[in-house]
């Protein structure tokens, strides 16, 4: 059992040093320093593999896997669209492998956690106001801090202890009562997005909060009733905010305002029109054009440098991703940690459908990363943390 | 233990989820596929994508030539990396080769596109840069960058020379083409009034405004519709000789004016009678009587089914043109009226002058209708043939005898003509057919006014045929006047200087 | 087609080979795992209940068969709930490793007694081993 998973490296590899040859092939002289980024990932990628199937061979053997191998196609796309952000990618890509190997190896079993609810609390309220009050706002989104040596999106954080408050608060469910003090602190938490222009954000933090409550309830009114109170939401911001407005008006009819404020729709459509089933090939392709191409616009550049397929294959690897986030949901042993778990997955796979399904022009289009390949070292900390602890969790069986 | 049941019931609930995931994820991939499928050849080729734009950038596009060599558009690289066509043509050669802008390309750019940015790649490993193949690998390939050229069937100075013959104003503007009967090539195509393509983006907006028949970007040499005249009776007249028993023996009663059953009746040019004339004789003074009463005779099918020999009706693919081919609507004998006037090129009968000089040529042919095309070769950057376009034999249109008859027929109408420039053609040994058709035009501001047009369609030498012409002067009135002439003096020049 | 687009395509082709092979394979592992557990089953801790001490909601005599971590205490959320006031809330754990089962005490305030003798730390249990918590006894069946 053991010799076949780390017999997946193989391919990881195989996959890092053809990705980061292709590009080093087609520079004006070639590339070494490619080959070296791929070197260095590949050694990281193999200890992850090394620790979970050697030293916690009771855990997930499927996630390093894939958490090694998204990555690995977001840094050689960023290498490709910039070298010097691809290397500060690679930097957040070795803090957040560590994150992951660190929480597998020093957590003790996750039950002790399940207590600390009020802590959860705070860190969630800190976190999600933190960018209303000494926050900036960056395309259009105050939900950015800066700390001078460092800047980084607190509602990232936020996300984290909101699923820990959420599972700690709501394994014990008995009545609707129960219900008050969390659903406080989730209107709380969206509000504080919705205040910060963060509408990718509110979006997800609504679907962990349906998922969770569901999951602790059972009760499908109390999930007809969110989705009531959700839907009633989005409609008073619509009527509300003029920017909610543009922003259904430009996926409605994204080429009567290509010029100008649906050119980033348009452009993104334009390149994944051109990619066809193979893509261009990995340089070949005009990226140029792409706003945001190097975080939440980067599934177009995919589409159009490496095709149909192989983005279709991504999207199933997320999937996959998905699938063993749920087992471990559905293996943990306590409320608490399968509520973790679920909180968790939720939280990845709607931030993969939300965002390409904005890319796409399927939903309107709202600012969030596509994790672990959008360049963004706050939302790579925040997924391999997740991983982190879901891996803990899979353990549990 | 109620750990247990509540285990169980989270455990649905997480199941349920996961559905719900699973299906939004089938959501997402199912768009995508639907996307790559049906949504994206139509987005990709949208004007405003920039992909193409960069991609046609890249290489330099090739030049077009005249049969001769000359140059007629290149283009040049400009300092901000972008091309610039330039149209050495001028407005003679407008509306026949195009032009190329951001967003459009028309005519022969447009047809010949794809050559003209598609460059050729060479491999070239030497012992020198052999080593340097592991070093940089891309560098040896050697991509020319220059779009392959086009060498047109055109001859620039018989281009010129039939811009400079035509008129700017209504009366004097209107179309030529000549063809080389025995190849197809085409050796001129003018239109006029036209415009100069190197100043295309000042004058655009004005241009656009004048519409309709006025307008100056269309080629109307090869997609106007126009009623053909009496040019059309080199038809009739064919069809007459092949299926009417002693017809060239036949006299005929002109007494000016045809009479019918259905409709108006038709009257000869002036009202002119010619009382008892051959066949030979009515060709010769264009009889509207006798070719009308031939229309009724020979019956709309037989009329239909010999225009189709020629191209009518039938959508003919010509390299390099945008061809709208002639057509004609065949009448049943119980519509004697418009069944006649087609036999004289009036009622619904069209073509234009690329139409027209097709049926001259085949006739000059000895039958052989020769598919026209516009281009001759296809060149590398460096002047090597890459592509070569032979003659293609359409269609025969009449055996041998009949066509040599129609064609000295054509020749007396020449010959025993007073008109001088009908002379001049005659000092050729050249024949040809006048036309004054009644038409309509419609002015920029949309009313319609009758006009004469002035049609010629002839060919020369009768020996040997080397050109084949078909001119229109609008509203230019008689036949045998304005387009005669210029057909005349085209002629003359060609056979005398090539 | 021209060399650089040919050689980009081979590349192009040759990620989406080898991404397909880590789904398909991640697959077919996936559901081997699925069909095979079975092999876990097999290792199967059986505890027979002596005595059920204060516990009520355990019957002597019974067979208890523990197969993944199993932890005993008064707190509801343990796997086996005692409701011997002289058992702490997480009073002790037996889990298996590498094959075998693990008896753990959780820092219990009165203690476990295995085979009589307090149990200070980890210690693999085997045939015939007798878990004491107060009154409560239990005996290893098999291990």
């Amino acid at each position: 059992m053991k010799d076949a998973k780390i017999r997946m490296l193989i391919p990881i590899f195989l996959l890092t040093f053809a990705m980061f040859f292709n590009i080093a092939v087609f520079q004006p002289v070639f590339d070494i320093g490619a080959l070296i980024m791929a070197a260095v990932m590949c050694v990281l990628i193999a200890y992850a593999h090394f620790v979970v199937n050697k030293f916690f061979s009771s855990g997930d053997k499927f996630l390093v896997t894939f958490m090694s191998v998204l990555p690995v196609i977001g840094i050689a796309v960023l290498y490709r669209l910039n070298p010097d952000i691809a290397i500060k990618q690679v930097l957040w890509f070795i803090i957040g492998m560590s994150v992951y190997i660190a929480l597998v190896i020093i957590l003790p079993d996750l039950k002790r956690f399940a207590k600390l609810k009020y802590l959860y609390l705070a860190g969630t309220v800190v976190f999600m106001a933190m960018a209303t009050f000494i926050g900036e706002t960056r395309f259009g989104a105050k939900n950015w801090v800066d700390l001078g040596f460092i800047s980084f999106q607190p509602s990232e954080f936020g996300k984290i202890f909101f699923v820990f408050y959420l599972a700690s608060s709501l394994k014990n469910f008995s009545t609707l009562k129960s219900l008050l003090e969390p659903g406080i602190i989730v209107l709380v938490s969206i509000g504080f997005m919705v205040l910060q222009r963060d509408l990718g954000s509110a979006m997800i933090f609504s679907f962990i909060a349906i998922a969770m409550i569901f999951a602790a309830t059972s009760k499908v009114k109390y999930l007809l009733a969110s989705f009531g109170v959700g839907a009633l939401g989005a409609l008073m911001s619509y009527v509300l905010f003029p920017h909610i407005r543009r922003r259904v008006m430009i996926w409605l009819k994204p080429w009567e305002y290509a010029a100008n404020e649906s050119y980033q729709i348009v452009q993104g459509l334009y390149a994944m029109a051109s990619g066809g089933l193979f893509g261009q090939g990995l340089g070949n392709g005009s990226p140029e054009y792409i706003p945001v191409r190097e975080s939440d616009y980067i599934f177009a550049v995919i589409v159009e440098e490496l095709g149909m397929i192989f983005s279709f294959g991504i999207l199933i690897i997320y999937f996959l991703l998905f699938y063993r986030n749920i087992r471990s949901a559905l293996k943990a042993r306590s409320t608490f940690t399968s509520l973790l778990a679920v909180g968790f997955s939720v939280m990845i796979a709607m931030q993969v459908i939300v965002i390409i399904g904005g890319v796409l022009n399927m939903i309107p289009l709202t600012g969030i990363t596509l994790p672990l390949i959008s360049y963004g070292g706050t939302s790579m900390l925040t997924v391999f943390f997740s991983l982190g602890i879901i891996q803990k969790i899979s353990e549990e069986a | 233990m109620r750990e247990e049941v509540r285990k169980n019931a989270l455990n649905k609930n997480i199941k349920i989820i996961s559905g719900v995931i699973l299906l939004l994820f089938v959501g997402i991939m199912g768009y995508m596929l639907y996307f790559q499928a049906t949504m994206a050849e139509e987005i990709a080729a949208k004007p405003g994508n920039v992909r193409s734009a960069v991609e046609r950038n890249r290489v330099l596009r090739g030049t077009i030539y005249d049969r001769n060599g000359t140059v007629l558009s290149y283009s040049e690289r400009q300092e901000n990396d972008s091309q610039k066509r330039i149209y050495q043509g001028g407005a003679a050669f407008a509306q026949t080769l195009g032009y190329v802008t951001k967003g459009t390309v028309t005519s022969l750019e447009s047809y010949m596109d794809k050559t003209l940015v598609t460059d050729e790649y060479e491999i070239n490993i030497t012992r020198d840069n052999f080593f340097e193949v592991f070093r940089d690998p891309g560098s040896i390939i050697n991509r020319t960058k220059l779009g392959n050229n086009v060498v047109t069937t055109l001859d620039g100075e018989l281009q010129r020379k039939a811009y400079e013959l035509l008129g700017d104003e209504l009366g004097a503007s209107g179309s030529v083409v000549a063809l080389n009967p025995k190849t197809g090539e085409i050796l001129a195509m003018v239109n006029k009034p036209s415009y100069d393509p190197n100043r295309l983006e000042e004058i655009y907006a004005e241009l656009n405004e004048k519409g309709y028949d006025e307008g100056v970007f269309v080629n109307r040499a090869s997609r106007g519709t126009y009623a053909p005249g009496s040019t059309f009776k080199i038809i009739t007249l064919l069809a007459a000789l092949e299926e009417i028993e002693g017809v060239e023996e036949r006299i005929f009663e002109d007494d000016g004016f045809l009479e019918v059953n259905a409709g108006n009746g038709i009257p000869n040019v002036n009202d002119n009678r010619y009382g008892n004339i051959s066949l030979k004789k009515a060709f010769e003074v264009s009889s509207n009587v006798v070719f009308g009463g031939l229309a009724i005779e020979l019956g709309g099918d037989k009329m239909e089914e010999v225009a189709e020999r020629f191209g009518f009706n039938e959508g003919l693919d010509v390299t390099g043109v945008n061809f709208v081919s002639g057509s004609y609507t065949a009448y049943g004998r119980s519509d004697d009226g418009l069944l006649a006037l087609t036999g004289i090129g009036q009622g619904d009968v069209e073509g234009n002058p690329l139409q027209m000089a097709m049926v001259t040529a085949a006739i000059a042919n000895d039958g052989m209708l020769m598919e026209p095309r516009l281009v001759n070769s296809v060149l590398k950057y460096d002047g090597t043939t890459k592509d070569r376009y032979e003659p293609v034999l359409y269609n025969t249109v009449a055996d041998v005898d009949t066509a040599q008859t129609v064609k000295a027929y054509m020749k007396n109408n020449v010959d025993a003509s007073k008109n001088d420039n009908m002379k001049v053609i005659s000092s050729i040994r050249g024949g040809g057919k006048t036309g004054t058709a009644q038409d309509r035009f419609q002015t920029t501001s949309g009313e319609y006014i009758d006009v004469e047009n002035s049609w010629f369609t002839g060919y020369a030498p009768f020996e040997d045929p080397e050109i084949a012409i078909a001119v229109i002067v609008l509203d230019g009135g008689s036949g045998s006047g304005k387009a005669a002439a210029i057909a005349g003096e085209l002629m003359k020049w060609y056979t005398e200087n090539r | 087609m021209d060399i650089q687009r040919i050689i980009s395509l081979a590349f192009t082709g040759f990620f989406v080979i080898i991404l397909f092979f880590i789904i398909i394979r991640s697959l077919i592992l996936m559901s081997k795992d699925m069909s095979a557990p079975q092999e876990e089953r097999e290792n199967i801790l059986k505890l027979t209940v002596l005595e059920i001490g204060e516990n009520r909601n355990l019957r002597k005599g019974a067979t208890m068969s523990i197969s993944e971590e199993t932890t005993f205490g008064r707190k509801n959320d343990n796997t086996v709930v005692l409701t011997d006031p002289y058992a702490s809330g997480y009073h002790f754990r037996i889990f298996p490793h590498e094959g075998r089962y693990v008896i753990e005490d959780n820092k219990s305030t009165n203690g476990t007694l295995l085979n009589g003798d307090r149990l200070e730390m980890k210690t693999y249990l085997k045939k015939d081993d007798m878990i004491r918590v107060g009154n409560l006894k239990l005996k290893v069946k098999v291990s």
